[in-house]
């Protein structure tokens, strides 16, 4: 998940190219989250228009109310119900603007939620086979930062696209309506506002996302060094690479500047033709006003007209400004969904399921006939695999590292589907099988044992949820964590994890096992359980399973160093091509 | 506010910027309220000018200063705001950078398990959005309140000089709701901050454990059970997030109102204050205008004060890291560096929490100029934690550790690393080419010699099949190599490092047998004339070596038959 920092042929080469997603592709998917919150966004987007629309009448009151007072000889008018319809229209003008702003980060934080929620079934679907080459830790990134760089595109970029084109366009025909040379001016300052808009947006989304690759690459290097921190710090290099980081730093700095000096001109003509725009109006109106410009309407301009246009000039370009603001919010959710689609986009590789279970409480009898397992079509793992394992059997699953042992298991366990074969429990196959059934009599232990946040005792529950002291207990002691939970000063409830002790790798396993045990599985499938332990909690693992075999209950256990496991009762051989098992 | 002191002192470095990237935008702003109000101005003058003009009065109004100052204000505002952008860039990019150097700078004391801790992705994570948030301080959080305020002040007293009544009406108002609507944010943003950041990390540390754990939740039947956790997690974060976005919904709305008020209420004063004939038409209609640019100055001011809640609460977490006290400290009088590089520990106990039983017990152990000595014992034994103090990353509960018969507490922490060169249990690789990597430790070595140690560890093959050889580039993380390869290029930057003395932590951890076996052959030379502590778990991943003990019960216990002899 990690990508290259350099351009560098070499990088691409050794690192792998990130997934690229066009425009266009990563558009229609972003539309399709939206789904959720039209409603609010809907709604958003038309009280965003209508609070920029309720400038008009806003305007039209002020010019009235201002000229009426000021023009000699004084109409006479009383300005006193004006000025409580101008009230009126601010009022409204409030209610309009704060309603629009909280439905529309409502309508981000329902998109950003819903897609997460869509997201995290996902990869609880996808299971530890669809996972398998993913880091977790990278992944939850993923989940989370992507979902808010998307929610916030629905919040704010989506309801202030269609709000930057209806809301000038209504003060433009109000501008018109009046005089329609002010109008053609504000149109040549802003030729097409389709036409504008795409240049605002080509060069602010040029800028930042320029800006953004600047910042990455920096804030890469910075990451690096950062997470190499100890042995910077060992080799001496603390000094150098201060040193370094501010010269690169500098180096970005330099570069990304000579970059923006450009890239900021287009915001910048923005900027200058709305400026421009005010000044040329108010002096045309002016002009008018003095009679000293006869052109067109201007002889009509009178000072509640030319105020009135006035008033609007300035918003007439301002929704296009907020626009170009949130233009990086597009960028980023593009970023975003060309690293969730292909994520969604995967299909899972779990055995789906059916509705019998399974009857005989004694032992259960596991049948793989002719099973071919790969992770993708075309590509196969494991080929016509056979394997027929009997109640209170201790059998082997032996071969080199890479043959599709814990293909094997996963199949075993309906996390990864055949591609063609059958899996029969008690001679049931394993799709017709009720999600539960065969679960509820199975343990698992695999190669690198992962806690959960939480206590040991919570760690050993999670086999079994609604055991009783008694049982946590025991399978502690069966498993050798006694040994060493009984040293700590929380005992069993000592939080692991993150923000508790901290496990040796043979001390994790020998909880991982504990959950297993807390099951009393019928069956119990192993993944290299010791090939990573030292030779103390090898020995406490390999004496608890031998154990088990004694006491009947059936194992399969996956691994390349069999002598380990001398009391088995035998071997199934798995070939590196992927093979045939037991002969069928 | 106490929380953002260091950061303001590091802004304060730049404050030649700041003050120029600050001024702009308060330029930005005064040309842009002059162009409104001017704007106004010039075009009720005209029409009162233009009604005399056709009463057949004369032509008193001057058209062509305000004409030039409307040009001037556009152009100026355009202009400016360029500058501003590009000078607020220039200004952000040095902070970024002050900023990065100063938490490197405040996290190189730390020890090394400590450092070992950033590798940990949530840390990591948090690290990168608290810095991501402080990016904010100056550009989206003090720059606009701070120009929204002097702004105003300036804004209000060119009003005040125009009317004072009006002024006064404007203050009143726009003033006590732009700050009530500040209060109201702030007070809720920072203690939404800290929810949404704790509320964050469970969510993280849950996905990140479930999605290791998915065989084990999957076979057991936890699936849906944690699916729920996660999702009421996920819930409780999504609830705290539209409080916060209603709140700031509230506030823009606030001060939006508090705008409109003004508007409505300088108007009322205003239309009296024509009728009394206290001020003129154009002006009015200029202070009206003034107005609408004030309320653009006072708009962002709910955003900037939402984020300061971000920002000071990141702020607390990088200080409260960045303050970590480090586990050990120089001696103020550092001793000479001793001559011989013997290696000895002395009644050495140790212990990691006082609430823990101890790791080290008396422990003793005398490590003889270019003598090799292997630990092994079971994972947990503190195999690791006789490295760390050797290297002084911690100091011994009780007892001592001497080089050259002097006590590390007496020499610069930095002696023992420059005699010792240490392959820790983890792999750490740097972006950048191979030859950057293999240097760290002896940046002087020439390309044979780089070579030379590649071949020691089985990697010279697969490097010279790289299109860049040595320099081909790594990614983060030294991504592109396996973990195989990886750790052997670990192993050969540490045999580079021209150090008297060599510190491994299971050398050849995630190799295969036979690469293993070669790689512990092929090394020989470079372990020669320098000694050597080795740590294992197995005696079979061992090079030759002089003894072989065993850590047991905080103990060392000689395995070999051969007597292990006590420090002398």
């Amino acid at each position: 998940m990690t990508r290259p920092t350099e351009t560098d042929a070499d990088a691409t080469a050794l690192a792998g190219s990130p997934t690229v997603m066009d425009s266009g592709t990563a558009g229609r998917w972003l539309d399709s989250l939206v789904r959720p919150a039209r409603g609010s966004l809907r709604l958003a987007t038309l009280l965003g228009v209508l609070h920029g629309w309720l400038l008009i009448p806003q305007a039209w009151l002020l010019a009235s109310l201002v000229s009426s007072v000021i023009l000699p000889p004084p109409e006479g008018t009383e300005p006193a119900p004006m000025l409580a319809m101008l009230a009126g229209v601010m009022l409204l003008r409030v209610i309009t603007g704060t309603t629009r702003d909280w439905l529309a980060s409502h309508a981000g934080l329902i998109a950003s939620d819903r897609l997460r929620t869509g997201l995290f079934r996902h990869l609880y679907a996808l299971g530890p086979a669809g996972l398998r080459s993913r880091d977790s830790g990278a992944l939850s990134n993923v989940a989370l930062d992507q979902s808010e760089a998307v929610g916030n595109y629905v919040g704010r970029y989506l309801p202030q696209r269609t709000i930057a084109i209806l809301a000038p366009l209504g003060l433009l025909i109000a501008v018109f309506s009046q005089d329609w040379l002010a109008g053609m001016l504000l149109l040549f300052a802003a030729p097409l506002i389709p036409l504008f808009m795409a240049l605002v947006g080509m060069g602010a989304a040029g800028a930042n996302q320029r800006q953004f690759q600047a910042l990455a690459r920096l804030s890469g290097q910075f990451l690096d060094r950062l997470q190499g921190l100890d042995a910077l710090k060992h080799f001496g290099r603390g000094a150098a690479t201060v040193r370094e980081l501010e010269a690169g730093s500098e180096d970005y700095r330099r570069r990304t500047m000579q970059v923006l000096r450009i890239a900021f001109l287009s915001s910048a003509v923005l900027e200058f033709f709305s400026s421009v725009a005010i000044a040329m109006l108010a002096i045309y109106i002016g002009l008018g006003l003095l009679g000293y410009f006869t052109l067109g309407p201007a002889p009509e301009l009178t000072l509640q007209t030319g105020l009135f246009i006035l008033l609007l000039a300035p918003d007439f370009f301002a929704p296009l400004r907020d626009l170009a603001t949130h233009y990086h919010d597009r960028a980023a959710a593009q970023g975003a969904a060309g690293e969730l689609a292909p994520i969604l986009e995967e299909p899972s590789p779990m055995t789906p399921r059916g509705e019998r279970v399974l009857t005989d409480d004694a032992g259960l009898t596991v049948q793989a006939r002719g099973v071919r397992l790969g992770y993708q079509p075309g590509q196969t793992v494991v080929r016509d695999f056979h394997l027929e394992l009997h109640p209170g059997e201790a059998v082997l699953l032996v071969g080199p590292s890479g043959s599709g042992k814990t293909s094997v298991l996963y199949a075993l366990m309906g996390l990864l589907h055949p591609q063609a074969g059958a899996i029969l429990i008690d001679g049931i196959p394993l799709e017709e099988l009720a999600p539960d059934a065969l679960e509820r009599r199975l343990g698992w232990l695999g190669q690198n044992p992962h806690l959960l946040p939480g206590t040991l005792r919570g760690n050993i529950l999670l086999g079994a949820p609604d055991a009783g002291a008694e049982a946590v207990r025991t399978a502690a002691e069966q498993a050798g964590v006694t040994r060493f939970s009984d040293t700590l000063p929380g005992g069993l409830e000592t939080p692991v994890g993150e923000r508790g002790v901290g496990l040796s790798g043979g001390e994790a396993q020998r909880v991982a096992l504990a959950r297993a045990l807390i099951r009393k599985p019928a069956l119990l499938l192993l993944d290299e359980p010791t090939a990573r332990l030292d030779p103390d909690s090898r020995e406490i693992i390999l004496h608890a399973l031998q154990t088990l075999h004694r006491n009947g209950t059936t194992l399969l256990i996956a691994s390349h160093q069999p002598e380990q496991f001398s009391w088995a009762d035998r071997q199934v051989h798995l070939p590196r091509t992927g093979g045939q098992g037991d002969s069928p | 506010m106490k929380e953002l002191r260091p950061y303001l002192r590091l802004l304060g470095r730049r404050r030649l910027w700041l003050l120029a990237g600050g001024g702009l935008m308060l330029l930005t702003a005064a040309a842009n309220f002059g162009l409104l109000a001017l704007s106004g101005w010039f075009i009720t003058a005209t029409a009162l000018a233009g009604l005399a003009l056709a009463a057949g009065a004369g032509m008193q109004l001057d058209i062509y200063t305000p004409g030039a100052g409307i040009r001037l204000f556009a152009v100026g505002r355009a202009v400016s705001r360029y500058a501003e952008r590009l000078i607020n860039h220039e200004a952000v990019f040095r902070i970024l950078a002050d900023l990065r150097v100063w938490l490197f700078r405040h996290l190189l004391p730390l020890d090394t398990a400590t450092l070992a801790g950033l590798r940990n992705g949530d840390l990591l994570n948090r690290l990168t959005a608290d810095i991501d948030a402080l990016d904010h301080l100056y550009l989206r959080v003090l720059g606009p309140v701070a120009v929204a305020g002097l702004g105003l002040l300036g804004g209000l007293a060119f009003l005040a000089w125009l009317s004072p009544a009006v002024a006064l009406t404007i203050g009143l108002v726009l003033v006590p709701v732009t700050l009530m609507a500040g209060w109201l944010t702030a007070r809720h943003a920072r203690k939404a901050a800290g929810e949404l950041g704790e509320l964050g990390g469970r969510l993280r540390e849950h996905l990140v454990g479930d999605l290791q754990a998915q065989a084990e939740l999957h076979v057991f039947g936890a699936v849906r059970r944690h699916l729920q956790k996660i999702k009421a997690l996920d819930h409780r974060r999504l609830r705290a997030q539209q409080r916060l976005a209603v709140i700031q919904a509230l506030a823009q709305g606030l001060v939006l109102a508090g705008m409109l008020a003004t508007l409505w209420l300088a108007l009322q004063v205003g239309i009296g204050q024509v009728q009394q004939e206290l001020v003129s038409g154009p002006v009015l209609v200029a202070i009206l205008l003034a107005i609408f640019a004030l309320g653009e100055l006072v708009m962002p001011l709910p955003q900037a004060f939402l984020l300061m809640g971000k920002v000071r609460w990141s702020a607390s977490r990088l200080t409260e890291l960045a303050d970590t006290p480090p586990a050990v400290t120089a001696p103020p009088q550092p001793a000479a560096a001793p001559p011989d590089n013997r290696l000895a520990f002395r009644n050495v106990s140790f212990r990691y929490r006082s609430n823990q039983p101890a790791c080290l017990e008396e422990l003793d152990l005398c490590l003889e100029p270019g003598e090799r000595v292997a630990v092994l014992g079971p994972s947990g034994s503190g195999k690791s934690t006789l490295l760390r103090l050797a290297l002084r990353e911690a100091d011994p509960a009780q007892g001592s550790v001497l080089l050259g018969g002097t006590d590390l507490r007496r020499l610069d922490p930095a002696v023992p690393h420059d005699r010792m060169s240490w392959l820790s249990q983890r792999t750490t690789l740097f972006a950048g080419s191979i030859a950057m990597n293999l240097r760290l430790g002896a940046p002087a070595a020439d390309e044979t010699a780089l070579w030379r140690v590649l071949e020691a560890v089985r990697l010279a093959d697969v490097v010279d099949q790289l299109p860049r050889k040595l320099e081909s580039w790594l990614g983060e993380g030294g991504t592109g190599l396996s973990g195989g390869q990886a750790r052997r290029l670990a192993l050969a930057r540490v045999l580079l490092k021209p150090a008297p003395i060599l510190l491994l932590d299971e050398p050849t951890e995630g190799l295969d047998h036979a690469t293993e076996q070669a790689v512990l052959q092929d090394m020989e030379p470079w372990l020669r004339g320098r000694s050597l502590l080795i740590i294992a778990h197995d005696r079979h991943r061992l090079p030759r070596v002089d003894r072989r003990l065993v850590l047991r019960g905080g103990r060392l216990h000689t395995e070999d038959p051969t007597p292990w002899r006590r420090d002398p």
